[in-house]
């Protein structure tokens, strides 16, 4: 049972590695926490319903589409939304709020359109389990594994080796230094939230493949995320990939030891925790450093 | 019709309480907390715990309430508050999925999901408030203590600290203040008055449960300090406005459903815009509300 858990948790923490890959991708450049990421997760699955089941698109095509259109609804969040408010001189506090009354919104204007019934991306037989050793894989599940570890690749390689990767990690590392060299932050944040955005839809329609659709599904992936990023280290994006293996693991393996129904609340101690004792997390910069 | 607007207005006036102690930290120190349903929650079930289970009387309710509440406080404050601001408004967010949490799972304390029924009228040193204006006159006059609390704060030497950990916390620690002491009363201070409106909370509903303070909860009280404004009676105010404005959407005739995705989506909207448009709250002349 043991491997089946072990299994479980990998696949459920690459998912929620992509997702906080994504938040901390944002939060490097944006300096705030973007909330509303969430409803940005919860459009990108419905637009694949909307595509895919309502309007009857080839799954290929529904998926490309949600993917980057959602992407431009993140670049679209941040340059008609909280651009104007940043340059109201508001700070991350004030940002922070707004991304919560946005993600209250979304959320329920998604809730009226769709209503909130559970609703499946996939009508057909899951299919048979492949074998690994005595734990079980179904299909989608590699392919959540498969994407999630491609996805995480082909960022790592936009970050490192395109010249708009490396305009990001300066923005990044030092907003004052990137502007002296000519760079401009906003435009630089802009891309961040757009390529963020379509990191989480990838996330997001591997997450209604394997447990369906809720208006709330953005929201409570979201939840653990900020867990994930926080245990890995605010702003560090191997660190958000690292925490949300982490928390993955620790969520599939304590269903061994305590009762489901506590989990979440373990999760959130382990947050606490961090917080005490290591609140750069594991693999981030000391905030002593500011 | 006159008892409806007797209710509305006596849990506009409890909520009050608590959204003013929200606002010392909002306004008052630029500490965004989402969190502040989990301190009325504490009070409710403190208060509702002690008068059903050991029927002690108004003075144990509230002494437990604040004990309870100032412990959960340092819980929180303590570990983030040594760090960047963002961070407490993220440990916060742990405390409120923990409560949850342990609300809905701590079946035998709490009854779980059922809640806690049939609490009685709150009694006070032998006198027992009954009705429903001797209840009101309680809350308002609960209320303005609190103003009297808030302003006597914000007038004396101990808010001129907070606001200046507000505009610059180096700065304030470079006169010589211990900035974390003077965050850490603060915070037990706000969580101590949202606990006593808790107390009164369950004694009017005669009934709670884990749903009436959740996350959503939380941001609500906290729109109402951003859309009310800086000053105590602007929190007020703004509290009354979101208690009363749901209610006349209740005349427009809509199916529940539909009423309630229109009012979170209300909320979400209307704290964009304030903070977007009109950053000093709806009731207050120039100081910000966060």
């Amino acid at each position: 049972m043991w491997q089946q858990l072990l299994i479980n948790g990998l696949i459920a923490g690459s998912a929620l590695g992509l997702l906080a890959a994504s938040f901390a991708l944002i939060y490097q450049t944006a300096r705030f926490f973007h909330f509303a990421h969430a409803s940005v997760f919860t459009l990108a699955g419905y637009l694949t319903y909307l595509f895919a089941r309502t309007l009857g698109w080839p799954l290929l095509v529904s998926i490309s589409a949600s993917v980057f259109l959602t992407g431009v609804a993140g670049w679209l969040l941040y340059v008609s939304i909280y651009l104007p408010i940043t340059r109201r001189d508001a700070g991350p506090t004030s940002l922070l709020l707004v991304s919560l009354g946005l993600m209250v919104a979304i959320q329920n204007i998604i809730s009226m359109a769709f209503g909130d019934e559970l609703k499946t991306l996939w009508d057909r037989p899951v299919g048979r389990g492949l074998s690994l050793g005595s734990a079980l894989i179904t299909p989608v599940q590699l392919l959540t594994v498969i994407s999630s570890f491609v996805a995480l690749i082909s960022l790592a390689a936009f970050l490192r080796l395109t010249r708009l990767g490396l305009s990001l990690r300066s923005v990044a590392d030092n907003e004052e230094l990137a502007v002296v060299i000519g760079l401009d932050p906003k435009k630089v944040t802009a891309v961040a939230f757009g390529i963020g955005s379509a990191i989480a839809a990838i996330s997001a329609i591997l997450a209604s493949f394997d447990t369906g659709l809720t208006p709330a599904m953005g929201f409570n992936a979201l939840l653990m995320a900020v867990v994930a990023v926080v245990v890995g280290g605010v702003g560090s994006i191997p660190g958000a990939l690292l925490g949300g293996v982490g928390i993955g693991l620790i969520r599939n393996l304590a269903v061994a030891v305590v009762p489901t129904a506590w989990i979440d609340s373990i999760v959130f101690l382990v947050l606490i925790v961090f917080l005490l004792v290591r609140p750069h997390g594991l693999l981030g910069e000391s905030p002593s450093r500011r | 019709m006159a008892y409806y607007i007797l209710h509305l207005v006596t849990l506009a006036c409890i909520l009050a309480t608590a959204v003013i102690a929200l606002q010392l930290l909002v306004s008052g120190t630029g500490l965004l907390s989402v969190a502040q349903a989990v301190f009325l929650g504490i009070g409710a079930y403190s208060g509702a715990l002690t008068a059903t289970r050991l029927g002690l009387d108004g003075v144990t309710e509230l002494l437990v309430a604040a004990g309870c509440s100032l412990l959960v406080s340092l819980f929180v404050s303590i570990p983030s508050l040594r760090l960047r601001d963002d961070y407490f408004a993220i440990a916060t967010f742990g405390l409120q999925m923990i409560t949850t949490g342990v609300l809905v799972n701590w079946v035998g304390v709490t009854n779980g999901p059922l809640g806690i029924s049939g609490i009685g009228p709150f009694s006070l040193l032998g006198i027992s408030v009954r009705s429903p204006f001797a209840l009101l006159g309680l809350a308002l006059l609960v209320c303005v203590l609190a103003v009297a609390i808030a302003s006597s704060i914000q007038a004396s030497r101990y808010g001129l600290v907070l606001r200046a950990i507000r505009s610059d916390e180096l700065f304030a620690q470079s006169l010589g203040k211990n900035t974390l002491w003077f965050k850490v009363k603060i915070v037990g201070l706000s969580a101590v008055l949202a606990s006593v409106a808790g107390v009164l909370y369950a004694h009017f509903l005669t009934y709670i449960d884990p749903a009436s303070f959740t996350l959503m909860d939380s941001v609500q009280l906290l729109s109402m300090v951003v859309i009310g404004g800086g000053r105590p009676l602007d929190a007020a105010a703004g509290t009354l406005l979101l208690v009363l404005l749901p209610e006349a959407l209740r005349f427009l005739g809509l199916p529940a459903a539909l009423a309630a995705n229109l009012r979170q989506i209300a909320y979400g909207i209307l704290i964009v815009v304030v903070v977007a448009f009109r950053p000093q709250g709806l009731f207050s002349r120039k100081q910000r509300a966060t």
